[in-house]
């Protein structure tokens, strides 16, 4: 059997991790996986790859990272471009479409805006110092209201009259919703209206101040949430697309940049399937020679260094790849 | 015996140092500087400042009670009326020396805050810092020591103008000078930014006729000296940078409203710009990602 050429994205995220394998000539997703994190960012990865390697053989050409992890997966990989969140998902967008003016991504953990214009990212924010609203939250909500994440969304559909919910602060979310419980309002009710309030609450945070223009793009794990995305589009006036592949498009992306990268004549980094054989660590301690006190994380792969970094000062650092500038 | 005066290497520090230098050695007085901001520096100052003051405010009280750790007894903070005519400068400058005297302990302590104030213009500045200084010299020396500070101030002022260099990325960095200037507080701003490849310039760097030209095309006067520097500063320079960065400090009351400012005017004019918000949390994914993905945006659009 002949390896198919790919280029491997990898968005380690805080709640899933995602890996895609992208057609170098279609651009077209081969493969795609979506695995929960679960607090274990190196097995979750290390699980992807070897659940890729089982549909292979692939040669892959090279290897982008995105995602809050993105330094520990290019560490793991052995990854030819290291690339933020933002330009990922703009450049996995506008390969989708290239009239997208507006991309609304909302992750476990945090949600951003992105704006294009001709193109090229033109503006870009990012959810501060509070969290709310964010996948996260959702799963937790669900949880306690004894519903899978999945039948989140079309159960809030049902609704015939959302409940108000005050959606600025999750913590205040939460009590707010069980009182409209104990006042007797339905599940679906309160869930529309958890919906709403977290798109209110992504409108005047997030996108404050930012114009929406159509083509709209949602993408992100929540993305899959219709209810929120019906919120979104009533609060807008304006349909909002969601891309088929919107669960991964920080991979798409990473992948894509890697193709930008690639010329042909260079070699990937690529450190092989068979790093699902090996074992990983991490090992973290608190530098004390100066009184910043900077945390330290070293990756190990069977007992020898890959990577090291956290130190301000640039001590201890082992780079394991070079953070890649388009 | 010759007492050595603390000098905390916060606020006020990152916009007169060179002047107190030159004019508190010409009075004959000792002086050591706290060391740069560091992680234990900040939650000192943090673990003990009230609530409700900004962060700036809070590292300032750190680094007085890292000089008083070391054996300091004497503190050198200035009251900070104005710096410069008709203009005002955050109300926390004005009370900096009360509010440091309460986090000291009473007897044995000594904060020396000499005032300062440009708001009726040099000359009645000049006198009340040269009363103080007579407070320790004979008058004359007093005033010799002014006017030689004064001169090494304003020639370190024009060392910094810097010339920017058109066909390359350029950002221009707003904010509170001590912010922009401390590299522990805004993590590596500015040498981020130069890793990059793209050369920042902040509003220390430009003339003050400059900055003053440009204030005056705004609807409305700016009072706040800072504000008026970095509106100014962007006035000027849209058209002539690629992008603009506004550091602002968390809980700061003048920040709230020249940072919204900024952001308008910016986004009028069509000039991306990106706000970083400098709090005390450690984690530098928030600043280093955001920065990062401001940086590819300016660099592949000017690619286009």
């Amino acid at each position: 059997m002949c390896e198919r050429a790919v280029f491997l994205g990898v968005d380690l995220g805080s709640v899933s991790t995602n890996l895609v394998l992208l057609d170098p000539y279609t651009d077209e997703v081969v493969v795609k996986l979506y695995l929960r994190t679960n607090g274990a960012p190196i097995q979750a990865l290390v699980k992807g790859m070897k659940q890729l390697a089982d549909r292979g053989p692939w040669e892959v050409l090279g290897v982008g990272t995105t995602g809050s992890g993105r330094q520990l997966a290019a560490a793991i990989l052995g990854a030819d471009v290291v690339k933020n969140e933002i330009t990922a998902h703009a450049v996995a967008a506008i390969k989708h479409n290239p009239a997208t003016s507006t991309v609304i991504e909302i992750g476990g953990q945090d949600s951003k805006i992105i704006l294009i214009r001709n193109g090229v990212v033109h503006d870009f924010a990012m959810n501060t110092i509070c969290a709310a609203g964010t996948g996260a939250f959702l799963d937790q909500q669900a949880a306690r209201l004894g519903i899978a994440i999945e039948e989140f969304g079309n159960l809030a559909l049902q609704s015939q009259h959302a409940v108000r919910i005050a959606g600025r602060c999750t913590v205040f979310a939460e009590s707010d919703m069980i009182h409209k419980q104990q006042l007797g309002h339905g599940v679906a009710d309160i869930l529309a209206g958890l919906c709403q309030a977290m798109v209110r609450n992504y409108l005047s945070n997030v996108a404050k101040g930012k114009r929406i223009a159509p083509v709209v793009l949602f993408q992100g794990g929540v993305a899959a949430n219709t209810g929120i995305r019906k919120a979104l589009e009533s609060a807008l006036g304006m349909e909002v697309e969601v891309p088929d592949h919107y669960d991964v498009m920080g991979a798409v992306g990473a992948a894509v940049l890697a193709k930008e990268r690639w010329t042909g004549a260079s070699r990937t980094r690529f450190a092989g399937f068979a790093i699902g054989d090996s074992s990983f660590a991490s090992t973290s301690w608190e530098c004390s020679d100066c009184p910043n006190h900077c945390e330290i994380v070293q990756i190990a792969r069977d007992g020898t260094p890959l990577a090291c970094w956290g130190s301000r000062c640039g001590k201890h650092q082992l780079a394991g790849v070079e953070n890649g500038s388009a | 015996m010759e007492q050595v005066i603390g000098v905390p290497r916060g606020l006020d520090y990152y916009l007169f140092y060179p002047f107190w230098q030159h004019f508190l050695a010409s009075l004959g007085l000792g002086t050591v500087v706290s060391p740069p901001t560091n992680k234990a520096i900040v939650d000192l100052g943090a673990t003990h400042a009230v609530d409700g003051c900004c962060l700036p405010l809070k590292v300032y009280l750190g680094h007085v009670l890292t000089l008083a750790e070391q054996g300091i007894t004497a503190f050198f903070v200035p009251r900070i009326v104005g710096i410069a005519r008709r203009e005002y400068i955050c109300p926390y400058f004005l009370g900096l020396p009360d509010f440091i005297s309460h986090y000291l302990p009473r007897k044995g302590t000594e904060v020396i805050s000499p005032v300062v104030d440009f708001r009726r213009g040099e000359l009645a500045a000049a006198k009340e810092l040269i009363r103080f200084g007579a407070r320790y010299v004979p008058w004359p020396e007093a005033a010799r020591a002014y006017y030689s500070a004064w001169l090494a101030f304003r020639s370190w002022r024009q060392r910094q103008i810097t010339a920017v260099a058109p066909e390359r990325l350029t950002v221009l960095v707003l904010g509170h000078r001590y912010l922009v200037d401390d590299s522990f507080l805004n993590q590596g701003v500015m040498g981020r930014l130069h890793q990059a490849g793209a050369q920042a310039i902040t509003s220390y760097q430009l003339p003050e006729a400059f900055l003053s030209k440009g204030a005056k095309r705004l609807g409305k006067r700016m009072f706040w000296t800072s504000g008026r520097q970095s509106l100014g500063a962007l006035e000027e320079c849209l058209g002539k940078v690629d992008g603009v960065i506004t550091l602002a400090a968390f809980a700061c009351g003048t920040d709230s409203l020249v940072t919204d400012l900024i952001q308008r005017r910016a986004r009028q004019a069509g000039v991306p710009n990106l706000l970083l918000y400098v709090d005390e949390q450690t984690g530098e994914a928030g600043i280093g990602t955001r920065l990062e993905a401001f940086v590819d945006m300016l660099v592949r659009s000017k690619q286009r």
